[in-house]
């Protein structure tokens, strides 16, 4: 079984995983698709010699729009889709909560990244989350903007289509049950939203890649801001836009109906998950969004080497519509 | 017109077979509803107009129910195969009216238990149920599979085998599946509840089938290929109390001397043996009803040790008890997968296959009230959804020293993030190497029992947070938020 810098062929994955096994959800070990830059320390960003920004922060337009010009000051979406790629996007659907109350991603955003992969001329495009209640997908409104735009909601009610990889490196999470899209996506998009959360803080683009693994228990007893930091490892998103068009202050992750919401307009994107995990924080904090002083897991990641924390470091594009 | 009925028949059978199926949508939830609510049974609980409308028709055209609407007609049907000559004549059992009798009179006492395991639509929920889960939910995970190797993703389910349901669905289909091969409906007029209280209008239905006294010739075809023996060839007779409407004996009859329109009076003698039957079942269910009713007392209070809850719209446990057919449309259907079939720990022999609420299974569907939309026997009544949000079905409870935060220092938070009544308040209690540290503090006034906590909870083996079931539902308040308010502009100004 091959495993090149391109991870293993899609017919060395099935071939291994077996036919009826995988059917029957028995989460076979997926061969280590053991991506290059994800295990180099020091955080690699992509560009960084040639003038290009790593991040791209834009405000005061609509979710689309910032997304137009944010992907533009990144070098355009043909950095992050080539053509002919499956692409796999990871919005946060968690809860049946319309868009304004900021617990799930803006459908808006998330159609538009979905055409842009299509226009970037990606073959397929999926999105998947591993929701918290029924029918979340649907009210959030992001399935609607999935398929509108062209591509395929996953919808997970079984870990059928799952399969165990190692996560190497981990301090914590050693192996993860993720779907084999995960596995096989040529490029993986992280669109978080960024909310106050009752347990780690802030949710944003770390925490976001909780809804790809099937046994989210594991995370909750095993030390969750070091889980959190650790499932990289095993793959980065390719890109990650950070949705803070709404932001939820205070009750978060799921937000009460008396949960203050600001209608920031703002929006961040990068190719490190760190640097837009250690931007959102520090707009969330200026925000006086609760909970960004006891936020743990960016520091863990930052120590795990997947990315650069110190904004002051960085290109940073400042972009007002 | 047994092509016709057939067609009708079938078509309700699969309208109904489809509303059991776990993964169908949960709205429109009424036209699911639809035709189990308008079982015979379930209707005497909820809604007795249907029962009595029933009776009304039964009394205009005859036992058409028993050959279009029941869903167990077409299963013994099924069982029973191609039209065949039954060679078996006088298998009317002893039992022929007593049995039902006893069952209604059980259940208008409070004690569905008999009635449950009789009911034709009762039986043919579990065993459709079991079918779902058996054979419906694996083909689906193996279409998922197939089309997996194609790039397409289609949901696929959690197969869970409730054996509960199982095991009373098989054994119930073989002994369904040799009263069929032997005597074709022998369960309709020896067993079926239904059946005996419809055979009491049927017997002076004003249209039905009945025998050309003029074209008969007694050639006994029609008799041997009748499957409720309700037809004497020799004195040309149809009983029409027995006669289940199949039209069988329609289409063998090569004299056409059987058809379908007004009826005849001389055709309803069914003898003095079957009278004395009738009235005897009769009486017992006038008067036995007070004595049923207090040897059920010692069933219905006796409700195992620890209350288990009971969905929300059943108001208290034992008039869910009272009510409840076990067909297990409620557990097929539940959105949280909450719903399971109990075994005898929890409610005792008679709640055998009764539902419960199992939280180490799933948890109540904040947004959801589909068991009470869909219950046709009133065990779990409908209820507006802003109201089910307030019914507190248990109260929650907060082991701390089982709590991960508290062991291990470590974040969490399972439960805080999902509770859908704002009963659970995460408090900053110091910090971590990792951050701060936030536990649960519960608040019992807005708990709602919905289980979502103790579902989540990650603590392996005793939990430490639980829902203790209450026995009478009561109302939580709800958290008092205020109007929501629409997303407040903010300066924007970039923190770095």
């Amino acid at each position: 079984m091959r495993i090149d810098d391109q991870g293993i062929s899609r017919r060395d994955f099935l071939k291994k995983s077996g036919a009826i096994a995988a059917g029957m959800g028995l989460g076979l070990m997926l061969p280590g698709k053991s991506r290059l830059f994800a295990q180099t320390s020091g955080g690699r960003t992509a560009g960084s010699s040639d003038g290009t920004y790593q991040l791209a922060a834009v405000r005061n337009g609509e979710p689309d729009t910032m997304f137009d010009r944010g992907i533009r000051a990144l070098g355009g979406m043909g950095r992050f889709v080539s053509p002919g790629d499956i692409v796999v996007i990871k919005p946060n659907a968690s809860f049946n909560s319309s868009p304004d109350r900021g617990a799930t991603t803006h459908p808006a955003l998330v159609k538009r990244v979905v055409e842009h992969c299509f226009e970037a001329g990606a073959r397929k495009v999926y999105a998947i989350d591993h929701v918290l209640t029924s029918n979340a997908y649907r009210d959030s409104g992001i399935k609607l903007a999935v398929e509108d735009a062209g591509g395929a909601m996953v919808s997970i009610e079984s870990n059928s289509g799952y399969g165990k990889v190692a996560i190497p490196g981990g301090r914590r999470l050693r192996e993860a049950e993720i779907h084999e899209l995960v596995a096989e996506a040529d490029s993986l998009i992280n669109i978080p939203i960024l909310k106050n959360h009752g347990s780690t803080g802030i949710s944003c683009a770390l925490k976001n890649l909780m809804g790809l693994v099937w046994d989210r228990n594991y995370y909750h007893r095993n030390n969750l801001d070091q889980c959190i930091a650790d499932f990289p490892l095993y793959r980065k998103p390719d890109l990650n836009v950070v949705d803070a068009y709404f932001v939820m202050v205070d009750g978060g992750p799921r937000g009460r109906s008396n949960s203050r919401v600001l209608n920031a307009k703002m929006q961040f994107l990068s190719p490190d998950i760190v640097t837009a995990d250690a931007a959102a924080l520090a707009q969330a904090g200026q925000l006086g969004v609760r909970g960004t002083g006891g936020v743990g897991f960016v520091d863990r990641a930052a120590e795990n080497g997947l990315g650069i924390s110190d904004l002051g470091s960085l290109n940073i594009a400042r972009l007002s519509l | 017109m047994k092509i016709l009925r057939r067609i009708i028949q079938w078509t309700f059978f699969l309208a109904f077979g489809i509303g059991f199926l776990s993964f169908m949508p949960d709205k429109p939830a009424r036209l699911f509803a639809l035709l189990p609510g308008l079982q015979v049974f379930p209707a005497i609980g909820r809604y007795p107009l249907i029962a009595l409308i029933v009776l009304g028709v039964t009394f205009l055209v005859g036992r058409i129910y028993c050959s279009t609407l029941c869903p167990l007609a077409t299963v013994q049907d099924l069982f029973a195969g191609r039209k065949r000559r039954y060679s078996w004549r006088e298998l009317s059992l002893p039992i022929h009216y007593l049995l039902p009798a006893v069952a209604l009179a059980a259940l208008l006492a409070g004690v569905p238990a008999l009635a449950s395991i009789l009911d034709p639509y009762s039986m043919t929920g579990r065993m459709v149920s079991s079918i779902n889960e058996l054979v419906i939910l694996p083909f689906v995970d193996l279409v998922g599979l197939i089309l997996r190797r194609f790039s397409i993703y289609i949901t696929t389910y959690p197969i869970q085998f409730r054996w509960v349901t199982i095991t009373v669905s098989l054994v119930t289909a073989a002994i369904l599946y040799t009263l069929s091969r032997i005597g074709g409906r022998l369960y309709c007029n020896s067993l079926c509840p239904v059946g005996a209280l419809l055979s009491i209008p049927a017997r002076w239905s004003l249209f039905g089938l009945r025998i050309h006294q003029d074209r008969c010739t007694s050639c006994g075809v029609c008799e041997q290929v009748c499957k409720a023996e309700a037809i004497d060839s020799a004195a040309k007779k149809l009983d029409r109390s027995k006669c289940v409407s199949c039209f069988d004996c329609h289409t063998v009859c090569r004299f056409d001397a059987l058809s379908w329109g007004r009826t005849i009076r001389d055709q309803t003698d069914t003898g003095r043996r079957d009278f004395l039957k009738k009235t005897v079942s009769g009486s017992i269910l006038l008067l036995g009803m007070p004595v049923v009713a207090r040897a059920a007392q010692g069933a219905v209070t006796s409700v195992g040790k620890t209350a288990v809850a009971v969905p929300p719209g059943s108001g208290d446990i034992k008039s869910f008890l009272s009510k409840c057919t076990s067909c297990s449309l409620c557990i097929s259907r539940c959105l949280g997968n909450v719903l399971q079939p109990a075994a005898i720990s929890q409610y005792g022999l008679r709640g055998f296959g009764v539902p419960f609420m199992d939280f180490s299974r799933g948890s109540c569907e904040y947004e959801c009230r589909l068991c009470s939309e869909l219950c046709p026997s009133g065990a779990i009544r409908p209820l507006a959804l802003d109201d089910k949000k307030r019914v507190k079905i248990g109260d929650v409870r907060f082991l701390k020293e089982l709590c991960v935060v508290e062991t291990d220092k470590t974040s969490c938070g399972a439960c805080g993030e999902i509770c859908p009544a704002g009963a659970i308040d995460m408090v900053y209690i110091g910090e971590s190497f990792n951050g701060a540290l936030e536990i649960p503090v519960i608040r019992s006034d807005l708990c709602i029992g919905c289980g979502a906590c103790e579902f989540v909870c990650p603590v392996i083996g005793e939990k430490a947070i639980v829902v203790d079931a209450l026995r009478v539902h009561k109302t939580a308040k709800k958290r008092e938020e205020g109007s929501i308010e629409a997303p407040e502009e903010v300066d924007n100004e970039f923190a770095f």
